[in-house]
């Protein structure tokens, strides 16, 4: 423990020979400061003698031994637990009801009336999409809000500043690469993607409008959509694309998606209920459209920017 | 015998338990970031396997209801709750592989590493 | 027609998700800013109307989401307690936003501004949702928005060890709602309903015919662990002092004060409404949480004196402090958990101030965030000093302030619980020592002579003055007004 060398004096006394300069000094200030350390701070901090350092002397070979022990300790710890974990998840999953029972517990009222009632007060015969965009369209709000911020969070990560506040060697490498690109678009992509794009599209908006009589749906439809988009990108050339596709019909596009959404929902929450019953019949095809555009934005956004920093 | 035929019984339930702890073993151990993210999607997508199981029921069909079909419904389809629930969790998944992986892509610019031993040790010295 | 105040909570929350839409539409930093600030606003004034409306007639209600009633549509379940939580967590993200608006604009890109606004929109939409849901399965979305925007708030500052912060929060994190989402999956098999109430009573169903024990106490595990991830719960807690020490003032500020809250308060009412008390006592789930509390309140204080920068000290004490609220949840009593109740308000309020001031401290001396740079600094700017002492001095405990109100009920409460009181009394007491160790050193440092000339003084910042005014009479009111804020918590408890 840190005994002080200096005879015992009151230790709130000013110490002219505390610091170097030979100011005049508040000891009470060295001691908060850590300068001076007292009998009780000293079981709390490290030796006196480690202080004088102005800074902490970074040794490399020790840091790394101790990073190699943390690592070695662990991975046993993380198996370890992994395991026990595996064994206690094993056992209550066999005791739960058996794969297909249908006296199971969540084979109650619920499903039922999804499946007897939905079809008449939703006009859509697929039970999946009458459930998420009417009983419990709200989750689904939330799940295009999580894209919506997926997307906004990749923005703030990867788009690129202005071209005023581009160094000059990273203009010079970005006008290297547009300069390259026609160059490395390969010959077979471009063929296929000229019998394959618009067949791609199509299928997509078969997926988005028989959403509600077949399985398929605004976010399956917007997944097709959008690969067709990064296809006809990768293979034509990021001029071709933006031609329909750039910054300002991708805002446009996703706010307007959004908006609708929200509004649409927000009407069908607040309204009183005799207004209610009539909009539920016709609410989910244009949300389906909705969400199927932001999902193809949000996509196409994220390829985008991951490639080259801006959409 | 009687537990065999219990894991026979349970045989999707189990997988996805495997699965999960395989994935967590992933995100928790692997050194280089990238791996960690895939280790992250496996064990989101053993979350729905389990949930998609759970809807199940021996004999029905896909819950798109038929023409005509509304009364006897209940009996005729599978459970479309859990797949309702599975679709939302697949967004969500995707989301935050997208943004991790964004940020690993930032953080390579940044350092030049995409092992965590070594992220670790520069962050220390940086500070 | 339902009466007009029955439509407050949905109607924030849409107000939240609309103006986050909109914002990333706009280019402009300081409208995007305005639009934040105006937002924070509108929605508490709403809350608080709320709460006026329900305290009277001690009431509360829940309100379909569309056209079918629970258990077939989604709902939400609004009462005085979760009011007031609103309230008070717009009024912090407000002036979070205001304290710390100058260092965001030094610290992120100006056309990245307002997507920033964006994520705290978002943030606030989340702790809406978390606060007033009847469904478990929204639960997850939300706890999933929230996560997304409180790593995007601590990235908003584009530093090396930011990123890396960043990303074992994230990974954290996302096990946490992974874990949430196995448990909310293995509930709906067990009862077969998403619905709270529903959920409820299926529960106790279970319970009498005693099938499926060993998956609910595994259930409960799971949301335990789960939620305990986020909200820095003893073993889970190493991301939290990397998270909200290396990001920018208002970050720092907003996550601290109220996201870590959100999920405590998922797993408030999920103890108290879902699995009752009397389960989660009869598994000795509280027990383990009390532990967990205890243990994070003690080693956080002491990793907090070790800390020799300042941000860095106030997120280890954010650590002991979430440690003080589970600790009043794992007393498994409804008074331990309306002291917890009060001591989210209290952390909420104060921390949001510290991070606030010390932001502004550190400004006036050039950014330094070293406490042995910030000497003198609080002689530059008073309110910020002011700020900061208040605060430090409500984290301790002092009278007057609100820290004092909270410590005595949990100490208060323990007095039924006759098992925990020695614990809880010894460990409070051992606390306030620990706190005092490393937060009077920090009050006399800023307030003593500054010793080298301090680098440029910083101009005005007529927002960080407006912030801390109103965040010190806030602090104040909580710390002088306490019987009445504990009733209504009390009240809404019962109403849960």
């Amino acid at each position: 423990m840190g005994r002080q060398s200096t005879p015992r004096k009151n230790p709130w006394a000013l110490d002219p020979s505390a610091s170097g300069d030979g100011r005049k000094r508040s000891a009470f200030v060295d001691w908060v400061n850590g300068d001076r350390i007292l009998h009780l701070s000293a079981a709390l901090h490290e030796p006196r003698e480690r202080r004088k350092r102005p800074i902490l002397v970074f040794n490399e070979e020790k840091m790394a031994a101790q990073l190699v022990q943390f690592f070695r300790r662990y991975h046993m710890a993380t198996t370890l637990m992994c395991a026990v974990l595996l064994v206690i998840f094993a056992w209550v999953v066999i005791t739960l009801p058996r794969f297909g029972d249908s006296a199971a517990p969540a084979n109650n009222e619920l499903p039922a009336v999804y499946l007897t009632e939905g079809p008449v007060e939703t006009g859509a015969d697929n039970a999946v999409t009458a459930m998420i965009f009417t009983y419990r369209g709200f989750d689904t709000l939330g799940e295009s809000c999580v894209l919506f911020l997926a997307l906004s969070s990749v923005m703030m990560l990867l788009r690129r500043e202005d071209g005023s506040m581009l160094s000059a060697q990273e203009r010079t490498a970005l006008a290297k690469a547009a300069a390259a690109e026609p160059k490395t678009r390969n010959y077979i992509i471009v063929q296929m993607s000229r019998i394959l794009v618009p067949f791609i599209f199509l299928y997509g908006l078969y997926v988005l409008l028989g959403g509600e009589s077949s399985p398929g749906g605004g976010f399956s439809a917007g997944a097709i959509l959008s690969a067709g988009i990064i296809l006809y990108r990768h293979a034509f050339g990021s001029e071709a694309t933006e031609r329909f596709m750039n910054e300002r019909v991708f805002v446009a596009v996703r706010t307007v998606g959004l908006c609708i959404y929200a509004v649409l929902f927000g009407a069908y929450i607040l309204l009183p209920d005799d207004v209610k019953s009539h909009l539920t019949a016709h609410l989910i095809m244009p949300i389906d459209v909705a969400v199927g555009m932001v999902v193809m934005c949000t996509m196409y956004g994220i390829y985008a920017l991951f490639i080259r920093g801006e959409i | 015998m009687e537990l065999l035929k219990a894991l026979v019984e349970h045989r999707y339930a189990l997988t996805a338990s495997i699965l999960f702890v395989t994935g967590l073993m992933n995100l928790m151990q692997q050194r280089h970031l990238v791996r960690k993210v895939i280790g992250l999607n496996i064990m989101d997508a053993s979350i729905f396997l389990l949930l998609a199981s759970q809807g199940y029921v021996e004999g029905r069909a896909a819950p798109v209801v038929a023409a005509g079909m509304a009364e006897q419904a209940a009996e005729l389809y599978i459970n479309p709750v859990p797949s309702g629930l599975v679709l939302t969790g697949i967004v969500v998944s995707v989301s935050v592989s997208a943004f991790s992986l964004a940020l690993i892509q930032k953080i390579y610019r940044e350092y030049g590493t995409t092992d965590i031993k070594e992220l670790v040790h520069l962050v220390k010295r940086e500070d | 027609m339902l009466p007009f105040y029955h439509y407050i909570p949905s109607v924030c929350i849409l107000l939240c998700l609309l103006s986050a839409i909109l914002l990333a539409a706009v280019r402009n930093g300081r409208a995007a800013f305005a639009a934040g600030i105006g937002l924070a606003a509108v929605t508490a004034v709403l809350s608080g109307v709320l709460l006026f409306m329900l305290m009277p007639a001690e009431e509360s209600f829940t309100f379909v989401m569309g056209h079918f009633p629970a258990p077939f549509g989604n709902e939400l379940k609004a009462g005085p307690l979760q009011a007031l939580l609103t309230m008070c967590f717009s009024l912090v993200v407000g002036l979070s936003l205001l304290g710390g608006w100058a260092d965001l604009k030094h610290d992120v890109q100006p056309d990245k501004l307002s997507l920033y606004f964006v994520m705290t929109s978002l943030t606030l939409a989340a702790l809406y949702v978390l606060t007033y849901t009847n469904d478990m399965f929204t639960g997850y979305v939300f706890i999933e928005i929230s996560t997304l925007s409180a790593c995007a708030l601590v990235m908003a500052k584009d530093r090396g060890p930011t990123l890396v912060a960043t990303l074992r929060y994230l990974f954290l994190s996302l096990l946490g709602s992974g874990l949430f989402l196995i448990g909310v999956v293995l509930l709906y098999s067990v009862t077969g309903h998403l619905l709270m109430k529903q959920v409820g009573q299926q529960i106790i169903v279970l319970r009498s015919t005693g099938r499926f024990g060993l998956q609910l106490a595994f259930i409960i595990g799971l949301f335990t662990a789960g939620l305990g991830v986020k909200s820095a719960m003893f073993p889970f807690h190493r991301w939290l002092p990397d998270a909200h020490s290396s990001t920018t003032t208002a970050s720092s500020a907003i996550l601290s004060g109220t996201v870590i809250k959100g999920t405590v308060i998922l797993l408030i009412i999920l103890f108290c409404r879902v699995f009752t008390l009397g389960m989660v006592n009869a598994l000795h789930i509280d027990d383990v949480v009390f532990a967990l509390g205890i243990m994070g309140m003690i080693f956080g204080s002491i990793s907090a004196i070790r800390e020799r920068q300042s941000k860095r000290m106030l997120a280890w004490s954010s650590i002991a402090q979430m440690g003080y609220i589970f600790t009043g949840i794992g007393l498994g009593t409804r008074a331990g958990i309306a002291a917890a109740c009060f001591h989210i308000l209290v952390h909420a309020t104060s921390k949001s101030m510290l991070f606030c001031c010390v932001g502004r401290l550190s400004a006036v001396n050039g950014h330094r965030k070293m406490l042995k740079e910030m000497q003198g600094t609080a002689r530059h700017d008073i309110l910020a000093g002011i700020g900061f002492t208040l605060g430090a001095l409500s984290m301790i405990g002092i009278p007057l302030l609100a820290g004092f109100a909270s410590k005595l009920y949990l100490a208060t409460s323990t007095m039924d619980s006759a098992s925990k009181t020695a614990a809880t009394l010894f460990a409070l007491a051992l606390s306030t020592v620990l706190n005092a160790l490393y937060y009077i050193p920090a009050i006399v440092t800023v307030w003593a002579y500054p010793e080298d000339a301090l680098i440029g003084r910083a101009p005005r910042d007529s927002a960080f003055t407006v912030s801390a005014a109103v965040s010190i009479a806030v602090v104040i009111l909580l710390g002088v007004a306490y019987a009445p804020v504990m009733h209504i918590i009390e009240v809404g408890l019962s109403l849960l």
